[in-house]
């Protein structure tokens, strides 16, 4: 994240609340939008990096040799992208939202990939009817 | 009031929030990093490096003197040029015929070798074994392997390679009709007698003889071209021997690395899966790996093919397969790949996840693109263990790759 931007979110952030005039759901939608892109990134990175061990740990289950174990170890080292998800997550609780929003941003970035669905239906003319 | 002052204390703490994570997770990841260099890179006994001042000085002379060419005019130094890393900053190497460097050097018409150059560091080190992009010299279990066969001329591969150049037509020798007729056949024989000429060229040289009977303390009568070639070996080992590089530094606590480096470093030894066939203090597992690299330049094989380990083994398994270059000082070795195809560190990382995205496919002939998709095939191993990365990703990787260098 920019540290400029950063730092004006959080002035921005902490004068609202001294001022005492902050509405706890625009402040959640402010939070959520601002941090968007930025989850809907780590949501697919840590899920890659997820599918990509679990593939690794059944290469070392089905052929158990050195160069599988290898990637095994190199795989678990990717998974530091699930640390970023995470950490992510626990300042966005911490910003007063709730599981719940997390969950619909999620939604929304599985969604992201939906919309090429959507799009190539659209552009196809494709009908079902 | 109260509430004004929890308000105060809240944000406060939202300010930390933002900050601590971050230095607790660097932490994090220096170390992961830092032990992930030492289970895949510095897991060996340093080795260490004796030379003889007097040799290395001999075997400097002889590595930019251009009267150790049978008939051209160029010398090691030609292609091996300390402003390039040692490599000489070309996609093919120019050979005899070539003047000057770089774009002047491929203007001035001489011959095409059909590889791109290889830079020196660390090759005399006892842990490097295999030798050029095809792996035509290698050692493994202590038996070496080359076109020499049985009459190799040393056990040491980096001498034996040194051997190389000198007789390697295009290289080293323009193939005038005498040539044609008497050495082309690039067999031992006619490799001796060009040897045997070379050396009387150095016998002939009252300065040159006399320094190798001192350096080498023997008579004049046991003068042979070997001495030449271990000459050229003491200086490799003593110019190009491997210092401590930023990320070397790091690992030993020495120095820090940015958060970009940092992250492209965990990208190397996590999911780009680079550290599977760049490991070891070379960077290099010193095995043969088929990358799609596109072909440019004529090729080993001709028309713009290069069939790579193939060419040494003949083993169809071997097709488009080059041994994994080492990776020390790599950011100056510019053009990268066999056929030094890649431009950046960035386009050759590109090549190895993400082919099709720089291959201008429209442009390409029908034959070319045939060829591509043998070599694409063959790349199923790259292709299947990377991840995908994104242009920020491929950017961190890069700022890693060029902690490998040293001063
Ligand atoms: C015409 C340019 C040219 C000249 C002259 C030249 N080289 Fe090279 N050198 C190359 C190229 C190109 C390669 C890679 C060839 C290949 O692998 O097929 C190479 C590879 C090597 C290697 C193998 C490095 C490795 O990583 O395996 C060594 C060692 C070497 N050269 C030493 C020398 C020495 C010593 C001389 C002088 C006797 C010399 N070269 C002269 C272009 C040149
Ligand atoms: C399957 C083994 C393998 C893996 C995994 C691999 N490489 Fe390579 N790499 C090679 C081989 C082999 C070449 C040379 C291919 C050629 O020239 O045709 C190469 C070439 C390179 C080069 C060019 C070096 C030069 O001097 O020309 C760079 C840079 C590089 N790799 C970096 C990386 C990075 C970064 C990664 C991780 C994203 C990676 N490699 C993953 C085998 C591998």
């Amino acid at each position: 994240m920019n540290i400029k931007l950063g730092s004006i979110f959080v002035i921005g952030l902490s004068a609202t609340y001294i001022l005492g005039m902050f509405s706890t759901n625009l402040k959640k939608e402010i939070v959520k939008t601002y941090y968007e892109t930025e989850y809907s990134n780590y949501v697919f990175k840590c899920d890659q990096v997820m599918r990509e061990h679990f593939v690794a740990k059944q290469m070392v289950a089905t052929s158990p040799n050195d160069d599988n174990v290898s990637l095994l170890v190199q795989a678990e080292i990717g998974l530091i992208d699930c640390q970023d998800y995470d950490l992510l997550r626990k300042k966005l609780l911490s910003y007063g939202l709730e599981e719940s929003d997390l969950s619909e941003m999620g939604l929304k970035a599985i969604e992201l990939k939906a919309k090429d669905i959507r799009k190539v239906v659209e552009i196809h003319e494709i009908r079902y009817d | 009031m109260k509430s004004a002052m929890t308000k105060i204390v809240a944000a406060i703490s939202y300010i930390f929030l933002i900050f601590i994570p971050s230095v607790v997770l660097g932490d994090l990841r220096t170390d992961i990093l830092r032990n992930a260099a030492k289970e895949f890179i510095y897991n060996t006994v340093p080795f260490e490096t004796r030379t003889d001042v007097k040799k290395v000085k001999l075997g400097e002379k002889l590595f930019n003197d251009k009267n150790l060419s049978l008939n051209g005019d160029i010398a090691c130094a030609s292609c091996h040029i300390d402003k390039f890393g040692s490599a000489d900053g070309l996609p093919n190497s120019i050979g005899v015929g070539g003047k000057g460097v770089g774009v002047e050097r491929i203007k001035s018409g001489g011959v095409i070798v059909p590889r791109n150059s290889l830079p020196l560091w660390g090759r005399a080190e006892e842990d490097f074994k295999v030798f050029f992009w095809d792996g035509k010299v290698e050692k493994r279990e202590d038996t070496l392997i080359s076109q020499f066969g049985r009459q190799s001329p040393s056990t040491n591969p980096l001498i034996v390679a040194i051997h190389l150049p000198f007789v390697e037509l295009r290289e080293m020798i323009i193939d005038t009709d005498v040539v044609n007729t008497t050495l082309k056949s690039e067999t031992v024989e006619s490799a001796s007698k060009i040897y045997y000429t070379l050396l009387e060229r150095i016998n002939n040289n009252q300065n040159y003889r006399s320094a190798f009977i001192d350096a080498y303390n023997i008579k004049p009568s046991e003068l042979e071209f070997i001495h030449i070639a271990d000459s050229n070996a003491q200086f490799i080992q003593d110019k190009f021997r491997i210092r401590a590089s930023k990320f070397e530094n790091f690992v030993t606590r020495k120095s820090n690395l940015s958060s970009s480096e940092i992250q492209g470093g965990l990208i190397f030894f996590g999911k780009g899966k680079c550290v599977s066939c760049h490991n070891g203090k070379h960077y290099s597992d010193f095995e043969f790996h088929a990358i799609p690299f596109p072909q440019i330049g004529f090729g080993k094989n001709g028309f713009g093919v290069d069939y790579g380990r193939f060419n040494v083994t003949h083993d169809p398994k071997d097709l488009y397969k080059f041994r994994t270059p080492p990776l020390t000082n790599v950011e100056n070795t510019a053009p990268y790949g066999h056929s030094g195809s890649a431009q950046t560190l960035k386009e050759a990382i590109i090549y190895h996840i993400d082919p099709l995205r720089l291959l201008k496919t429209q442009q390409m002939s029908a034959i070319e693109r045939n060829e591509y998709y043998r070599k694409l095939l063959a790349s199923n191993n790259i292709l299947l263990k990377t991840s995908f990365l994104d242009d920020n990703e491929i950017h961190q990787l890069v700022q890693f790759l060029k902690t490998l260098s040293f001063d």
